[in-house]
């Protein structure tokens, strides 16, 4: 680790210096930080699926039951899902047993931003009465997709890579169906049930963290 | 970070090799984003442009699909010249990488799905472009740890925030360009006059 950034030029001096040994220690080190990332997110992973739940929730009663307040689903819904994770988060921050690395706070940094400018994007286009527009919900799938694509990156993660192009192409799709019915069937299933599978994918796949030997595919 | 008494396995001299790499990579991640200050600034000027001719100049619907193929190819060309000149990568700056790329890919997909379709005069249009370059800045600060290009994020927030409520075309066009110019030009140089007195100050310390 004497040299954490190897140079391979022919020319360098730095070649010299730095040995194999070195360079296994460090793949071993980035391979541990990239399961450990993957390990904090499925220990995150009930935030998915509490959302995906909240999403299912003011879907279901705006479209099911509109006498019963269904202007307001969306707002409470939307509120209750933000103090639900923040009690949440603060009850695990008591667990213990799980290290959080430099990658854990990279992913944690991708997401807590992306709640940043969906909470502001959200809450812009409630107010001034813009959020039936299609680039609106077009724009929200884009933006998860954004998120989970720069996580799946930092991961090396396929399966999120994958859970990224499924809400492109949904962000995508509704544009190409252009009408209400298409827009409501796109949100429910990627804000509902790809949100909730994914949470429940990386709740069951998250190791154990003495069994954390390297990141796979 | 590590904490001693779950990790009985991690001694103090290697926290103190992984702090040292963490910041060491950091500090990379920052010159890397420098380096490439000029992209900020040639985007920023693209918009000015794409803009200019959208307002004063004929074939308005050719305006913003010719300025951004060639922003895209100059950043191409350019790129792959740096690369060629060898300069190094490690994780964080892949990570910046990622983060921009993709917002690339969403910005591209967006606009062009949009395009076709015919909603390029909603509000939450512009509004979404603006979030997505934002929510980009915003968690490339987050990995670099750089106040600065924070400030930017909440630029292009407040900028896409502000499109909701501020919906005529003057309007429109006064926060888009306030957004590129401070978000995108001023940002750029500031991070290229960065990189410059990096340099400098390497050549004063091998003189």
């Amino acid at each position: 680790m004497a040299n954490p950034e190897p140079d391979f030029d022919s020319n360098s001096d730095s070649k010299d210096s730095t040995t194999r040994d070195d360079l296994v220690q460090r793949l071993e080190l980035m391979e541990q930080l990239i399961a450990e990332g993957r390990q904090y997110t499925g220990r995150n992973a009930w935030i998915f699926v509490l959302w995906g739940v909240v999403d299912l929730t003011a879907w279901v009663w705006q479209n099911d039951s509109p006498q019963l307040g269904g202007r307001w689903a969306w707002p409470i819904c939307l509120t209750a899902g933000v103090v639900l994770t923040l009690v949440g988060k603060m009850m695990q921050k008591s667990d213990q047993g799980y290290s959080r690395n430099d990658a854990c706070s990279r992913v944690m940094g991708v997401w807590a931003m992306m709640g940043l400018a969906m909470g502001t994007y959200t809450a812009s286009a409630i107010l001034t009465h813009f959020s039936w527009q299609y680039s609106y919900i077009a724009g929200l799938l884009m933006m998860l997709g954004m998120a989970h694509a720069i996580s799946a990156m930092l991961l090396r993660w396929r399966i999120q890579g994958l859970v990224a192009a499924i809400y492109w192409a949904g962000g995508v799709a509704i544009f190409a169906f252009n009408s209400w019915r298409a827009t409501n069937a796109i949100m429910l299933f990627e804000m509902g049930i790809v949100m909730m599978l994914f949470g429940l994918y990386a709740m069951w796949r998250e190791p154990k963290p003495s069994g954390l030997k390297g990141a796979r595919a | 970070m590590i904490d001693f008494e779950q990790d009985n396995g991690t001694t103090r001299d290697e926290l103190v090799q992984r702090l040292a790499l963490m910041e060491q990579m950091i500090a990379e991640g920052r010159k890397s984003t420098a380096r490439f200050g000029w992209i900020f600034v040639m985007w920023g000027i693209i918009y000015f442009v794409a803009m200019g001719w959208v307002v004063l100049l004929p074939f308005k619907q050719w305006a913003w699909p010719v300025c951004v193929t060639v922003g895209i190819l100059a950043g191409i060309v350019r790129v792959r010249r740096m690369r060629a000149a060898g300069i190094g990568e490690n994780q964080r700056t892949r990570s910046i990488g990622a983060v921009w790329q993709a917002m690339c890919v969403a910005i591209i997909l967006y606009v062009i799905a949009l395009g076709v379709s015919g909603h390029g005069d909603q509000p939450a249009y512009y509004a979404a472009v603006l979030f997505f370059v934002g929510l980009a800045h915003a968690t490339s600060a987050g990995i670099l740890r750089w106040r600065a290009q924070g400030l930017v994020a909440f630029i292009w927030w407040g900028c896409g925030a502000a499109l909701f409520f501020f919906k005529t075309q003057n309007e429109v066009i006064a926060i888009f360009l306030a957004a590129a110019f401070f978000g995108m030009i001023l940002f750029g140089l500031y991070a290229m006059w960065l990189e410059r007195k990096r340099a400098k100050a390497l050549v004063q310390h091998h003189a």
